[in-house]
């Protein structure tokens, strides 16, 4: 089943160009993530399915019907954002009501006890909630909604490592109980890689991935050995980045890589380096732009 | 988990490992997908798709309403097939290695005896 | 309609704000206005009039300009479309106002009843909005309030779509129609003609008809400029 269809789905603000041309699907019950830097045109993307803005150009379907002013599709959806703000005169406890009352399948229990996971208070004043504990609301409500699309746009930035864990872990958890989709936006692509099952990633709003993740990983290496050597090798695989270091150079390279690209490899004095899913986006994002290849370092 | 190689791959060839090794018996229960999706830290669906492959290839097998246990003769199937991996895996890049540095067949075979005495 | 329902609340949730302090404010104002008069009733004598009642219109005028710009985008957010926020938020702010003007018609008779609490103050029955008839006084009541919010309402959603560029813009035409429809007044010489003509209205049309009208108008464009508000 499909719950959102995007087909040259294109945003334009007066003059930035915040996505172009940019097709893809959503099926149920999985969990993407959508990568890429900031500006990339993530949450111009998020805020286009769930009705928060008119897409310029293409067609965009959530649950099979256009999502703006569409509350019938829109009930199935939640959108935690990043900084997300609550009316100031609000507690935490009114957050949640109000929650309860909109989100069709709201477990109230359930927000109970992750707020007590997180140690938030019931009767704190949203204003005077730190920095960390309005992402944690964030991702309880997210979370307790248990919405059949499930958006989390980067709402962890605030939490401390251990609070991120508990979130994974509740996430997954809750997950495998109540299966649907969602979607985690972020930066911290290491702390989630095993998590996502789909990779969209985003690069100056056009899709550059849209690929199940295992089939990424030990697809993308780091090849480092003699010049000579590496270009015969590197022939037969699509090279993203190369530095040179007198007689030696690395290419980062896409696989598919057998067993018999490791041997030659082996045989000729290349080293090949697995790269993780972070570092392999980094390299695919920098594509292009050399003089910010500095910026990154292995 | 590894880089290189997809995770639902290391999920099988851990309870694999467990098998051949005998922590894991045959005819006995192994672990279902939410528990190695919450212990690994994993999405399900990998961990799904690690046992499915086990299941695939006999290893494990479903007992409808309890889960996925041990095969009979799940033991003796790995062992057999982790063998004929064997000289792939290790003879050929041991040999590749002796040869580049000039360590014939005879010498070879002069170091592993010694290894095995000096342990 | 549960869903109009679960909307307004969001706008009572939080009742200590949106409820209690207003009428808390305009009781303390009361109680000022009280005690004032009672110190220096004999240096003047006969009815004290106040204007102390516009602080609870204010109050709340201001409260729907901090709603719409809080609560809405987070409604937003939550899936609830902006034409279902902006109906149940017109409706309770209509619900509101004549809830409101009952609770202040019934103060009036307390303070009629008790010789403008014993200090022929003139708070609720404040010469222009006092009126004989209890309906109409409902009425005259309520409409204020709905004047005031949905204007502020209104300005709010101005900001939320257009921004401070959109907010020059208005005051400026605004101020430009006012500033060209003055010139020709002046210039045909109509002040006096406009004068006799707002003497001769009821004071019920003055107070109540007009705004009435103009927070219809106020509804009306703001549910147009709702609909393509993307905060």
């Amino acid at each position: 089943m499909t719950v959102v269809t995007a087909s040259g789905l294109t945003k334009r603000y007066s003059d930035v160009t915040a996505l172009a041309d940019v097709s893809f699907t959503l099926k149920e019950n999985t969990i993407y993530g959508l990568l890429g830097r900031n500006g990339a045109g993530k949450t111009t993307l998020m805020r286009l399915i769930t009705g928060q803005d008119l897409l310029t150009a293409g067609t965009l379907e959530l649950f099979g019907e256009p999502p703006y002013e569409n509350e019938r599709v829109l009930s199935n959806v939640v959108f935690i954002k990043e900084s997300q703000k609550y009316p100031s005169v609000y507690k935490v406890r009114h957050v949640l009501t109000v929650a309860g009352q909109l989100l069709p399948n709201w477990d109230a229990a359930y927000a109970q006890e992750l707020l007590r996971d997180f140690r938030l208070p019931l009767d704190r004043d949203v204003r005077k909630l730190s920095r960390g504990m309005l992402s944690a609301l964030g991702v309880i409500v997210g979370l307790a909604a248990r919405a059949p699309l499930t958006f989390f746009d980067e709402p962890y930035l605030g939490l401390d490592a251990v609070s991120r864990q508990l979130f994974y872990d509740r996430l997954l958890a809750d997950y495998a109980e109540h299966p649907r989709t969602v979607v985690l936006s972020t930066h911290l692509i290491d702390e989630v890689s095993d998590l996502i099952e789909r990779v969209l990633l985003l690069d100056r709003g056009r899709l550059l991935l849209d690929e199940e993740t295992e089939g990424l990983r030990g697809e993308v290496m780091d090849a480092t050995g003699p010049a000579d050597a590496l270009d015969e090798f590197a022939i037969s695989h699509p090279e993203l980045h190369r530095q040179r270091m007198g007689n030696f150079a690395r290419a980062t390279l896409r696989g598919p890589f057998d067993q018999g690209d490791r041997l030659r490899a082996k045989e000729r004095g290349i080293d090949l380096e697995p790269l993780t899913l972070q570092q392999a986006v980094v390299r695919l994002t920098t594509v292009g732009r050399p003089d910010e290849e500095k910026e990154y370092s292995r | 988990m590894d880089d290189d190689r997809p995770i639902f791959v290391q999920i099988a060839e851990m309870i694999e490992n467990a098998i051949i090794d005998g922590s894991l018996p045959e005819e006995h229960q192994a672990p279902s997908t939410n528990e190695l999706a919450a212990f690994h830290r994993i999405n399900p669906a990998t961990a799904a798709k690690g046992i499915n492959r086990l299941v695939d290839d006999g290893i494990l097998y479903k007992r409808r309403g309890i889960g996925m246990f041990v095969a009979a003769g799940a033991r003796e199937a790995l062992r057999q097939r982790r063998r004929l991996e064997f000289a792939d895996q290790y003879l050929r890049p041991m040999i590749a290695e002796a040869r580049k540095l000039g360590i014939g067949t005879d010498e070879l075979i002069k170091m592993i005896e010694t290894w095995e005495d000096a342990r | 309609m549960t869903r109009i329902l679960a909307v307004a609340r969001m706008h009572t949730v939080a009742w200590m704000n949106a409820i209690f302090w207003p009428w808390a404010i305009l009781v303390s104002s009361l109680l000022v206005n009280i005690l004032i008069f009672a110190a220096i009733r004999d240096v003047v004598p006969g009815d004290h009039t106040t204007g102390g009642l516009a602080s609870i219109y204010l109050v709340l005028a201001i409260n729907s300009a901090i709603a719409t710009s809080q609560v809405f985008p987070f409604a937003l957010g939550m899936g609830v479309a902006r034409r279902t926020y902006y109906l149940a938020t017109s409706l309770l702010t209509l619900v509101g106002a004549v809830a409101y003007a009952v609770v202040l018609l019934l103060l009036k008779l307390l303070e009629g009843a008790t010789g403008g609490f014993g200090v022929d103050l003139l708070f609720f029955r404040a010469p222009f909005i006092a009126v004989d008839n209890a309906f109409l006084q409902i009425v005259v009541y309520a409409v204020p309030f709905l004047f005031l919010n949905f204007v502020s309402m209104f300005v709010a959603l101005l900001y939320l779509r257009w921004g401070t560029n959109g907010m020059f813009t208005f005051s400026g035409a605004a101020i430009l129609l006012g500033g060209l429809a003055s010139a020709l007044v002046t210039w045909r010489g109509y002040w006096d003609e406009i004068g006799n003509w707002l003497i001769d209205q009821p004071v019920p049309a003055l107070v109540a008809g007009y705004p009435a009208a103009v927070a219809a108008i106020a509804a009306i464009a703001g549910l147009g400029v709702i609909r393509r508000a993307n905060p």
